[in-house]
């Protein structure tokens, strides 16, 4: 993973806000379950780095936190998608489509050759 | 069209002029020069002060920047254990560098602000000076914000170029060494340092600066000393123009006796009179005037400077009348009299006797009817001038005062205290009458001061500048000398030494610095005192006392500032010193 | 999204402010995330201390995901320099006598420096706040050897004036005039130049209103007042254009206010008006 900071922080971003978008409220631990469990467990996430990620995505304004009340009643601090996240998902996830198709068309003939 | 073409279709010109106009233009040229730059006459004079000022605060300058370097450097030395711990730590050469400079810098900066400061109040000082001269003279110095940038940024530039070499020195420090606290920046056996070339530098350029202060100050003090030739105290005076009042010659003539009459008879008012300017004006009335009658070659021509005066000026002035009378009440047409100075007698007539002869000069010819003492009458600094006054009842039309005209009134008590009084008599003749130039003689007379003052203080400030930053500089370098040598001193002491023996071990490498520096220092000065010998009032450029007094001078003042580490070592501790290891 | 990065900087530029009460709300925050963790662990049927270590290992490190989040809370090149200021002035502080020393030398050898400086800026280097002062100059008449330098008369002015092809125009003046100045408040007595009628054209000097002369109009009874004169007895009237103004007794119309950095042409004469030349006949 650290090998590849750069891809990995864009990623990671667009896999916060995603799951902000489809789960809603979350704290930074379930954030960081939640992506685990979503990438079929391949992805051993280092839970510490999701948080100057959170922190980024918050001064960037995409993200806002408050303090609440977890599931199992401990007080932990809540992250929500603003209105500007929101668009930021759509936009960063077309992108990411389009990089992914492109990419993929380089891979490609590599396979069927 | 360039300037040398402008130049040379001038010269082409004045040869045309010459030719069509060979009364008037015979001989004339063109002169050319930027627009906006000081009248001719007065630039040599105002650039070569300029110039001297600049080699003195450039001294200053260096003075005090050799000044920093030997404290940054004396505290990069003292600060290598710290380093060298740092280092040890894991502390990066360049995170150390780094943090120097940074200390550096924010000396700078400290150093730019106040600098800043400093020239915004001596700028404003220096505005309120005022030239002696009857015409107005405007020598404000406004405040010029780039220069001011300028000048801080050459603070903090100074400052970082002068922290950039112990910078660079604490960062690599000899860890073993810096550990055991021996300090590697001095212990490379050298005999002259760095820090000591500085010093001998420095003292050498307070040899110079101390030289020049010194020549001013026995300037300004010969200055006060002049016979100006009358008593400024107790005397008061005013003036009015009543020409541009619209009066003629009659009216003027009858304001001004009318007001001499009622000045006089004021309480407190010892006498009053009138003349066209008072003396010590930097006026610039003068004819060439010959004795009548005898023969006409030029022996007996001289210029002589003309004022204009009524009956009682030389009695309210206190200027002595030798011999003759005084004006009466002359008339406008009547034949013309006049009164001169001594050395006018002495200049036309040979010192004799001039009362009832005869001389010309500017289209007219006096009658001489008195003699009166010689006075100043330009400036303090001129040798004594011919003098011819002349009646004003009998000048004022003929030849009318473009300054106005000035009343002098002497008093029994303080001047300035009459102020108003006089003023209200003269609103009472004439409400609309514009008043200017009140003020007491002494005022006046201080003005004329100007010039030998100005120079006194400027470069007395920085002479005194660059004495206290050399004492300074010399001091540090000896206490350093003398903390670093802690150890050697305990052994000398510890073998038996006296505490005398260690004193004057201090105190004789700091002697030698000095003896060094002024053996520098003085013939530098000796060289630089002739460019500043047409500012000076009475003294000779390389005047002995200022000479003869300066290197001792310094020399003490060194002595006091090798005294006090002198004093240090003297009670070093030998065990103390010795347990340091 | 460039908007979004600036929003950023502000935000971490402020971080740096309230960085202890950040730090502990993020201690906070950290806390609960291994609470939770350490909950799961147990309820998986670890021991709560394995259970907690687990959840440290999880994480990265307690103290570098703190070092983490610090960091990209402020701005860590702007928090070393502030680092190394601080540290400086505290290091200075320490040594007092040295830092004063320093400050001091530095700041009386600027100090006089920028002084003198400023006076030959004054003196010498300034040019006068005229038109273009490279395309202006200044012309003397010189006689026989005298190196130095007679004014025009008059008849020379005209005829230089209508002879040289090298100049777009030459203007005279007349250095002094005193005159008197009624009016509102104290009579005064005030210095001021007569001009040729082309003066303020050739030196093309800033107006604060107004205008210069008519080139041509010699002996106009107009006059052209000094921003200090203006401010002065004028209290700086902006409509002062047109009104009368009585000078030794004679009327003169006001035509303009000059800049006020212009009092002479060589800068040294403080002259407070100017007519034209043909007023001074």
């Amino acid at each position: 993973m650290n090998e590849k900071p750069d891809v990995w922080q864009g990623t990671l971003a667009l896999m916060v806000l995603r799951t902000l978008e489809t789960l809603g409220p979350l704290h930074g631990y379930g954030l960081a379950r939640r992506i685990e469990q979503t990438s079929g467990n391949l992805l051993q996430l280092n839970y510490g780095t999701l948080y100057p990620a959170l922190l980024k995505l918050e001064q960037e304004g995409f993200i806002r936190s408050r303090w609440g009340v977890s599931e199992n009643n401990r007080r932990a601090k809540f992250y929500e998608l603003t209105k500007a996240g929101g668009r930021q998902v759509k936009n960063a996830a077309k992108e990411w489509e389009q990089t992914t198709a492109i990419l993929a068309r380089f891979l490609a003939p590599a396979e069927e050759a | 069209m360039t300037r040398a073409q402008a130049a040379a279709e001038l010269n082409t010109l004045a040869q045309r002029f010459a030719l069509t106009n060979p009364k008037t233009d015979k001989e004339n040229r063109f002169s050319i020069d930027q627009a906006g730059s000081l009248p001719p006459r007065q630039r040599g004079g105002v650039v070569l002060f300029l110039a001297g000022l600049t080699v003195v605060v450039l001294l200053v300058l260096a003075i005090a920047g050799a000044n920093v370097a030997n404290l940054l450097f004396a505290q990069a030395a003292s600060r290598q254990r710290d380093m060298a711990v740092r280092l040890a730590l894991g502390a990066t050469r360049g995170q150390l560098r780094r943090q120097l400079l940074t200390e550096s810098v924010l000396l700078g900066l400290g150093g730019g602000v106040l600098g800043v400061l400093l020239s915004l109040w001596a700028t404003r000082a220096l505005s309120a000076l005022h030239l002696p001269a009857p015409v107005p003279i405007d020598l404000r110095i406004d405040v010029d914000w780039r220069v001011l940038l300028f000048a801080f940024a050459l603070g903090v530039l100074s400052g970082l170029l002068l922290g950039m070499v112990p910078a660079w020195a604490a960062s690599r420090p000899q860890l073993a060494n810096a550990l055991k606290s021996k300090d590697t920046l001095a212990s490379s056996g050298r005999r002259i340092s760095l820090r000591n070339l500085l010093v001998v530098a420095q003292i050498a350029m307070s040899v110079v600066l101390l030289s020049i202060t010194g020549l001013f100050l026995r300037s300004l003090q010969s200055a006060a000393t002049i016979d100006i030739g009358f008593r400024p105290q107790n005397l008061l005076m005013m003036s009015v123009d009543p020409r541009v009042h619209g009066y003629t010659p009659e009216r003027t003539v009858a304001l001004f006796s009318q007001l001499q009459q009622r000045v006089t008879s004021l309480p407190g008012v010892v006498s009053a009179a009138w003349t066209d300017v008072a003396p010590l004006s930097g006026g610039d009335r003068s004819d060439r005037f010959r004795a009548v009658g005898v023969d006409t070659s030029d022996n007996n021509s001289a210029n002589a400077e003309l004022f204009m005066v009524t009956r009682g000026y030389f009695e309210t002035m206190g200027i002595p009348r030798t011999a003759g009378g005084d004006f009466g009440s002359e008339t406008a047409t009547g034949p013309k009299i006049a009164i001169v100075n001594r050395a006018f007698v002495e200049r036309i007539f040979g010192g004799a006797n001039p009362i009832g002869r005869h001389v010309s000069g500017g289209g007219a010819t006096y009658e001489i009817i008195g003699v009166a003492g010689n006075v100043k009458s330009r400036t303090l600094g001129e040798d004594v001038r011919p003098v011819l006054y002349r009646s004003i009842e009998q000048s004022v039309s003929s030849d009318p005062s473009l300054m106005g005209y000035a009343l002098v009134v002497r008093t029994a008590g303080p001047p300035a205290a009459l102020k108003a009084t006089v003023r209200r008599q003269i609103q009472a003749l004439d409400p609309t009458m514009a008043i200017f130039n009140d003020e007491t003689m002494e005022e006046h007379v201080r003005t004329a001061f100007f010039l030998p003052r100005l120079a006194a203080t400027l470069f007395g400030t920085f002479g005194f500048i660059g004495l206290v930053l050399a004492a300074v500089g010399l001091y540090g370098v000896m206490s350093y000398a003398v903390s670093r040598r802690t150890r050697e001193i305990g052994i000398r002491m510890a073998l038996g030494a006296q505490p005398g023996t260690a004193e004057w071990l201090v105190l004789r490498q700091g002697m030698i610095l000095t003896l060094i520096a002024v053996a520098l220092g003085w013939p530098a000065a000796w060289m630089l005192a002739k460019v500043a010998s047409s500012f000076l009032y009475g003294i000779q450029p390389h005047d002995a006392l200022t000479f003869a007094v300066v290197p001792p001078f310094l020399a003490a003042i060194a002595l006091v500032a090798c005294w006090i580490p002198a004093r240090r070592a003297a009670s070093v501790d030998p065990m103390q010193a010795l347990r340091m290891e | 999204m460039t908007m979004r990065k600036l929003r950023a900087v502000w935000i971490r530029l402020l971080g740096m402010i309230g960085a202890q009460r950040d730090d502990e709300e993020f201690a906070a925050e950290l806390a609960s995330h291994v609470a939770m963790d350490t909950d799961d662990g147990v309820r998986a049927g670890l021991s709560p201390a394995e259970a907690r270590r687990q959840a440290l290992i999880h994480l990265g490190g307690a103290e570098q995901t703190q070092q983490a989040h610090r960091e990209r809370r402020g701005l860590p090149w702007l928090e070393t320099l502030v680092r190394d200021f601080t540290y400086g002035l505290r290091t200075l502080g320490r040594h007092l006598g040295v830092t004063a020393i320093a400050i001091l030398s530095i700041g009386l050898g600027i100090g006089a420096n920028a002084t003198i400086f400023s006076m030959v800026s004054r003196f010498v280097l300034r040019p006068a706040p005229m038109g273009d002062p490279t395309t202006l100059l200044g012309l003397h008449t010189t006689h026989g050897s005298d190196p130095c330098c007679n004014n025009f008369s008059f008849p020379a002015y005209t005829d230089l004036r209508d002879q040289a092809k090298s100049f777009s125009g030459v203007a005279a003046y007349y250095e002094l005039i005193p005159a008197s100045i009624g009016g509102g408040g104290q009579p005064e007595r005030v210095w001021g130049q007569g001009v040729t009628s082309n003066f303020f054209d050739v030196t093309e000097l800033p107006m604060v209103v107004g205008r210069g002369f008519i080139t041509g109009q010699e002996n106009a009874p107009e006059v052209v007042l000094g921003a200090g004169l203006w401010q002065r007895r004028f209290n700086a009237d902006k409509a002062i254009v047109g009104k009368p103004v009585i000078l030794s007794g004679r009327t003169f119309t006001v035509v303009g206010v000059v800049t006020p950095a212009f009092h002479s042409v060589d800068q040294i004469l403080d002259t407070e008006f100017w007519v034209p030349l043909g007023n001074t006949r």
